[in-house]
């Protein structure tokens, strides 16, 4: 994976549903913070575009590294920041979702390994059509 | 009452601000440069009770561990992979914008956790590690924890996940500064900037000399 235009993506697509259309999401600038040794849990994030005529809906990821991947989201209400689990994104048509610091995220939990500041994780992208999305994640410094 | 059912919201910011008197907006009136300004100052300093509590080698601490320098106290938890590292990126940043102060005159940073049952020393000692700055870290009892966060007017509480996942820490995601004498002068509220802290932590010092 080479960088381009300041993001590390690469999007593989498995097509479950029939046809060699292009996908009809395009994710960018996906990083993750980088976890530690002994460090259980850490946070992803990324951009995705439905450029598709529907709206679409990111039901799951998973990842390769990771035991588990949940979709949550922090609120700041009145100076308390409350984390909370977002069952599925809507990715309305035409429209980009941002998934930043401090707000929408991926909560990445027991990686198999630690991973550090450089390196990649791989991000599974499920769609609710069938579009598997394979998203290669750059490695920060938390 | 058992813990996984307590909702501890202590009181919010907001009320506990009220209640220590605070001067908003006051404070700056002659020494600003019309940048932002991110703390709100409290109109007297507020002692802080003592505590005994552990860092995160397991050493205890105290509020006598406090002295001597201005502290920012942040309260989180290890298991808070968005916020929680976003914020102390920012403090990092805050407290590397010191560098051209003299060591005992620079600002430390404290996370202390409000999820005492999962952070031991050795989870805290491992987050901890990540950011490149003087951030070390509090925890202990569960009562002890309370009684200091109660002392600042800090709101924080557990919140099972559904689906059997466990749970996570709901918490202010303010800044707390102490000044030499372990006292409560200020709080930042987020959102947070690293220049506007570091900026206010210069001019809070500067007006009161430790």
């Amino acid at each position: 994976m080479r960088r381009a235009g300041g993001t590390a993506v690469l999007c593989l697509v498995f097509a479950a549903c029939a046809g060699t259309a292009d996908a009809p999401v395009r994710v960018s600038d996906a990083w993750l913070r980088a976890v530690p040794e002994g460090v259980t849990s850490t946070a992803g994030y990324f951009t995705i575009e439905n450029r598709s005529d529907a709206p679409r809906t990111l039901k799951g990821v998973t990842s390769p590294q990771f035991a588990r991947v949940e979709l949550h989201e922090t609120r700041l209400e009145d100076g308390i920041a409350r984390m909370r689990p977002v069952d599925v994104l809507a990715l309305p048509s035409g429209e980009r979702v941002t998934l930043a610091p401090g707000g929408l995220h991926l909560m990445l939990l027991d990686p198999a390994r630690p991973l550090a500041a450089g390196g990649h994780a791989t991000l599974r992208l499920q769609l609710d059509d069938g579009w598997l999305v394979e998203v290669e994640a750059e490695v920060r410094a938390p | 009452m058992h813990r996984a059912n307590r909702i501890i919201l202590l009181a919010t910011l907001a009320i506990a601000a009220a209640g220590a008197g605070v001067a908003a907006g006051v404070w700056y009136t002659q020494g600003g440069a019309g940048n932002a300004h991110a703390a709100t100052v409290l109109d007297a300093p507020r002692p802080l009770p003592d505590f005994s509590l552990l860092d995160e080698r397991g050493a205890p601490v105290t509020r006598a561990d406090l002295r001597g320098r201005w502290t920012l106290l942040f309260f989180g938890f290890t298991h808070c992979p968005d916020v929680c590292p976003m914020t102390l990126q920012v403090l990092a940043r805050a407290l590397h914008s010191q560098d051209d102060l003299p060591p005992e005159q620079r600002a430390v940073a404290r996370f202390v956790s409000v999820d005492p049952e999962r952070d031991t020393p050795g989870e805290l000692a491992r987050y901890l590690a990540s950011f490149d700055a003087d951030i070390r870290g509090i925890t202990g009892s569960a009562d002890a924890i309370d009684a200091l966060a109660r002392a600042l007017g800090v709101a924080y509480g557990r919140v099972e996940l559904p689906d059997g996942r466990g749970y996570t820490m709901d918490h202010s995601a303010a800044l707390f500064l102490l000044d030499p004498q372990a006292r409560f002068v200020a709080v930042f509220t987020p959102p947070h900037d690293a220049r506007a802290i570091a900026a206010d932590l210069r001019a809070i010092a500067r007006r009161r000399p430790s």
